[in-house]
């Protein structure tokens, strides 16, 4: 098998970040945590992970802001970001292709389709 | 509705109530929040290699904002975008911005300078760039839409060099531009420029231009709050040698102190004098043009006053002629009366040679006696007036006594009487009866004066009650602002854990976190069920809150309404299947809508899931017809146990279900039917149903086939608000 993809998750809800890195990691991918927005855009550029997984609802900085920062840092290569949105927020999906997304994943996670999303951006 | 329902409402919003109080004491720790633009102008301002904001302006407000307890919330933006976002509101602040009058029409600046800057051109090592004179036939970078780009363009146009101006998104990207040689200098503002040139390996030449003035500054009449404390720290820490302003100052300085060369200092020195010699020839010539205009503004004084004495002799001979029946008299210089028209009975109730034997004093009241007599004296001894205007007259206005003792106003013209020298000799007089008039006037005073206390009575009430509206109307807006962000806030705080909730049972169901045994399935089923339900109903409250709120956001685009309709059927499916139901459809596949794709799959799906619910036996079908050229029509057909008739009014409202007695069987958020009509008024069209008790139901969704923004515009305002404050709750 190749070398384990490493997928960033910002993530600041303990029982979802659970979730997340559970399917994750029981589908071989490697998990790093971030459970604030600084902190994420900090471990993206640091580790240059294959994918972030970005929620939008985050403590410090929304999602929407720290995925401009990591566009307005990143220096070698374009770092693949996908955001977590809820379903019922209608305008979420355009806020944040608009603020440089590469796509989006609604809430509530969908144990059964949530891996092929990944799988798809990945490639 | 069964109580189970009612109970289950009760206890959505006691949970609600119990969030948002919880929810807004988070926020009550800053006096205020500040967006604050961010982009890349290292010293000044920039993100650091861990992504935070720094330089000098975001340490000088940090330092602000941690005495006035505001909380700095940050946005990324391009130089331009950062405007663009500071004139749409999106961000309250922008710091580091030059002061321009073009800039002052849309921004508002604080009055004390922040730093002062200069713009220099910093030349690539083999170009030889020293004096003015060598840029000519260059090429040079300037940041893209700055005050910079302008006048540098002006400079040049003034010298008659011809320069190549390359513009750039940053000023890194200028002297990138620079070092690869793509260009032969760039421009930077000096803090830039001495912080980076070596590392860029340019050479720093002496041409300096622009000095500006920095400032933080905001749109145009907002957040002058902001101006006006940033302005009050600078006033106090700028005179302080200690101050946080120095010593931030000190952790961003170049290697330069900030001050400005001073040959700038004499150049700026000449231009000064020579504005000075302009404004003073300036006022020369305005005297001298205030002086012409006075001497023609006297010859034309002169030929008015000649009109008005025409005029006034015009209408003398006009008011004799005219008036006969007013009272003519004489009076001599003793002041007896010599001659009196019969028109005096009629006034003051004498007749003629009654009259005649009377003195002033019996006639004329004492309060206007010495008053005419006075300005008899007057005329009669005004020598020169008499030889320059013998026959001018005087209108006199007197009270008199009638013969039965009562007042009379009178109104007297009065002319002078001459002797062949040319002396007074004696008064002529023409007086008529104003009492009635007089007495109007006096009434339309009082009642002038009773109307303006009453007007000003009125409008003291109507500003008091204006007050009360305004004040009541804020309250209004502030609630129902309130509202949305509690709603949203709600809807975020219910959905987290049933997200939860969803994703473990969905996990365990697949079976990766270990065996699970049928029954266990069967439970697990269950709860997953139920909490999509909840969900459901969280989801459907919120949309019909937002509906109510006129606050619902479309997002138009163009689809296949056969997609649609097959990715209903495909989620409808498995409860279809489960009844033996058949689900059909006959779509045209070339029939595109534009409009909103996810409310109009809403729409659809709230219809056929409760198609399959009602149905038993038979079929679920979905059928269009274009109504016109504009519209079109999706109806969804079931043969299902059907309304009866007097239930159909009832059928769109909500937390209703027709048949209560079924209401058990036929589980639901009793809010499908009431929203999904209210969401197809939204886009433009309606939904109908038509039905046979016992046989089948069809219910008609009408939708414009291309949503009219300008039409539905009331319906459909935006919903920022709501979502923002969502994203920072």
């Amino acid at each position: 098998m190749d070398k384990k993809k490493r997928i960033l998750v910002i993530e600041d809800n303990e029982n979802n970040m659970y979730l997340i890195r559970f399917i994750l990691e029981k589908n071989g991918y490697e998990v790093i945590e971030a459970r604030k927005g600084l902190t994420g855009v900090k471990l993206a550029i640091k580790e240059k992970p294959d994918l972030v997984i970005m929620d939008i609802q985050l403590p410090d900085i929304d999602g929407l802001e720290a995925t401009r920062r990591i566009r307005s840092l990143e220096s070698e290569g374009h770092i693949k970001i996908v955001a977590v949105t809820s379903y019922a927020m209608t305008g979420d999906k355009e806020k944040a292709l608009s603020a440089g997304c590469d796509g989006y994943i609604e809430k509530p996670i969908n144990p059964d389709t949530f891996i092929t999303e990944i799988e798809n951006l990945l490639c | 509705m069964s109580l189970g329902k009612l109970l289950k409402i009760f206890m959505l919003t006691v949970s609600i109530l119990l969030f948002s109080f919880s929810l807004f004491g988070e926020d009550s720790d800053f006096s205020r929040r500040v967006y604050v633009g961010v982009y890349q102008n290292k010293p000044k301002i920039f993100l650091d290699e861990d992504g935070e904001p720094s330089g000098f302006f975001i340490d000088l407000l940090k330092q602000i904002a941690k005495e006035e307890n505001w909380e700095l919330k940050y946005i990324s933006c391009s130089w331009s975008e950062c405007l663009k976002y500071l004139a749409e509101g999106k961000i309250d602040l922008m710091p580091d911005v030059a002061y321009s009058e073009e800039r002052d029409k849309i921004f508002d600046f604080h009055s004390i300078p922040v730093l002062e800057s200069w713009s220099r051109i910093y030349s690539s090592q083999k170009s030889e760039i020293n004096a003015l004179t060598d840029l000519n036939g260059k090429s040079v970078t300037v940041l893209d839409e700055s005050v910079q780009e302008e006048i540098f363009g002006q400079l040049m146009d003034g010298f008659g060099y011809s320069v190549k101006i390359v513009p750039v998104n940053s000023l890194i990207e200028g002297f990138e531009y620079a070092r690869n040689g793509q260009v032969d200098a760039a421009i930077a503002n000096h803090l830039f420029g001495d912080y980076y040139y070596r590392s860029y390996e340019l050479e720093k030449t002496t041409i300096d231009f622009n000095p500006t003035k920095l400032y933080y500054a905001t749109a145009e009449g907002k957040n002058t709050e902001i101006l006006n404390v940033i302005d009050s720290y600078l006033e106090k820490w700028k005179v302080q040698e200690n101050s946080p302003y120095y010593s931030t100052l000190g952790n961003w300085e170049a290697e330069e102190r900030f001050h400005l060369p001073t040959y700038i200092v004499w150049i700026f020195g000449g231009l000064a004098a020579l504005i000075i010699l302009t404004v003073g020839v300036i006022f020369l010539l305005r005297h001298q043009v205030s002086v012409k205009t006075g001497h023609l503004r006297e010859t034309v004084q002169m030929k008015n006053r000649a009109l008005a004495e025409l005029e006034k002799s015009e209408r003398k001979y006009r008011l004799i002629s005219e008036h006969v029946s007013d009272v003519i008299w004489i009076l001599d210089l003793n002041l007896k009366f010599t001659y009196v028209s019969p028109s005096v009975e009629k006034i003051l109730g004498y007749k003629p040679e009654e009259f005649l034997d009377l003195s002033l004093d019996e006639i004329i009241k004492p309060e206007s006696l010495n008053y005419v007599i006075e300005t008899f004296k007057e005329e009669i001894n005004n020598v020169e007036l008499n030889k320059s205007d013998p026959d001018r007259s005087r209108v006199i206005e007197t009270e008199q006594i009638h013969k039965d003792g009562s007042t009379v106003f009178v109104e007297s013209r009065v002319v002078f009487l001459h002797d062949k020298s040319g002396k007074v000799n004696g008064i002529l007089g023409i007086s008529r009866d104003v009492t009635q008039r007089k007495l109007a006037e006096k009434k339309m005073r009082e009642h002038t004066d009773e109307l303006e206390v009453m007007v000003r009575e009125r409008t003291e009430e109507l500003r008091e009650m204006n007050e009360q509206l305004k004040e009541s109307n804020k309250r209004l807006r502030e609630l129902d602002r309130l509202k949305s962000v509690f709603l949203a806030n709600m809807s975020h705080e219910l959905r987290t854990p049933l997200n939860s909730i969803i994703g473990f049972t969905g996990i365990m169901l697949q079976g990766i976190s270990g065996d699970i045994n049928d029954e266990q399935k069967k439970q697990l089923q269950m709860v997953k069920n139920s909490a999509n339900h909840l969900l459901n109903l969280v989801n459907d409250v919120l949309d019909v809150s937002k509906i109510e709120a006129g606050r619902v956001e479309l997002s138009i685009e163009d689809f296949k309404l056969s997609d649609v309709v097959n990715e209903v059927f495909e989620t409808s499916s498995f409860l279809a299947n489960k009844k033996g139901l058949e689900l059909k459809k006959d779509i045209p596949d070339d029939i595109s809508l534009k409009s909103d794709r996810r409310r109009v799959k809403q729409i659809l799906m709230n219809l056929v899931s409760n198609a399959i619910k009602f149905t038993d036996l038979g079929s679920v079908k979905i059928v269009t017809r274009l109504k016109n050229e504009n519209y079109i029509d999706i109806e969804v057909i079931d043969t299902g146990i059907g309304i009866k008739e007097e239930d159909m009014e009832k059928l769109f409202q909500p937390f209703q279900q027709v048949d209560m007695s079924r209401t058990k069987k036929h589980e639901g958020t009793g809010l499908g039917l009431h929203l999904s009509r209210k969401l197809a008024v939204i886009l433009g069209g309606d939904i109908k149903a038509e039905s046979e008790f016992g046989k089948g139901t069809k219910f008609v969704i009408t939708l414009p086939l291309e949503y009219n923004e300008v039409e539905n515009k009331t319906e459909s305002q935006s919903n920022n608000e709501t979502e923002k404050g969502n994203q920072n709750g």
